[in-house]
């Protein structure tokens, strides 16, 4: 078996569980974004 | 709360850090497979902490069928998004490690097929928490999480019912069966460290849930207080 050949497959497995993480991560950080966002809409249109 | 998380996000950055370089260094290159084998040490605490956050589901789930409280369901909803998204890791590097092991990426085996039935059934829960509306959403998602958590011994014991391709567990798997302590201590810190991780997004995304249900009903509030102004 060229084992030294299958590193290509060890990085990209490494590469597609930091991008999951990232992706995941990211996905909160927006949710958060727009949950902070939908509150200030409210609290602005109740003042009105 | 918010010093808390804070500590324990700099512990789980430190953690994810040292798990990693006793994944790629720390840990003995295998002798048969060579380094690819080191997909192991993300593959397997990958498969735990979503096979403990599909728990987490099912006790939020079961509390919630009994008590129907926002906490239980919110609990349900944000370690069955979190637990999807470790099984989507657990799915795409197990070919990954698969194809030049194998010579395949996958193949229809007890293990593999019951994985993907698991992730498919999850997916669901969360297309139902998201596509549909009205009030028996919560309820209906709740017994889709009780019933489709059955599936994860089925996961968990398909290398000891069938003849598959995947390994034999490391666990009890019987004579020859075992890791080098080095490999475990590799196994073992990405476990912590996946499972702290874990826990900062349950605990984000939970709080994310309750926050959006306070808004549907202070949404819901302003707009009956707007129509009885007319």
């Amino acid at each position: 078996m060229n084992t030294a050949g299958n590193n290509g497959y060890l990085y990209a497995a490494y590469v597609v569980v930091w991008a999951i993480h990232v992706f995941y991560f990211f996905t909160l950080a927006s949710r958060a974004r727009r949950l902070k966002r939908e509150a200030r809409e409210l609290e602005s249109s109740s003042r009105l | 709360m918010k010093t808390l998380f804070r500590l324990l996000l700099a512990v789980t950055v430190l953690l994810l850090g040292y798990g990693f370089c006793q994944a790629m260094y720390i840990a003995p290159r295998e002798a048969t497979m060579g380094d690819v084998q080191r997909i192991f040490y993300y593959h397997l605490p990958s498969a735990w902490v979503a096979f403990l956050l599909f728990f987490v589901n099912f006790l939020a789930s079961a509390w919630y069928i009994v008590r129907r409280t926002d906490g239980a369901d919110a609990l349900a909803l944000a370690s069955a998004e979190v637990g999807v998204s470790f099984c989507t890791i657990v799915l795409i590097t197990g070919p990954i490690w698969a194809r030049p092991i194998w010579g395949i990426w996958w193949t229809w085996d007890a293990r593999l097929t019951s994985t993907l039935v698991l992730w498919l059934i999850y997916v669901s829960y969360l297309m139902l928490r998201h596509y549909a509306a009205g009030g028996q959403v919560p309820v209906l998602a709740a017994a889709l999480g009780i019933f489709g958590f059955l599936d994860v011994p089925i996961v968990y014991m398909a290398i000891r019912w069938f003849r598959t391709q995947h390994p034999q567990p490391v666990i009890g798997g019987g004579e020859g069966s075992g890791l080098d302590h080095r490999m475990w201590m590799a196994v073992l810190w990405n476990l912590l460290a996946f499972s702290l991780l874990a826990v900062l997004f349950v605990w984000t995304r939970y709080n994310q849930a309750l926050e959006e249900r306070a808004l549907e009903e202070a949404h819901a509030q302003a707009a009956l207080a707007e129509e009885e102004l007319r």
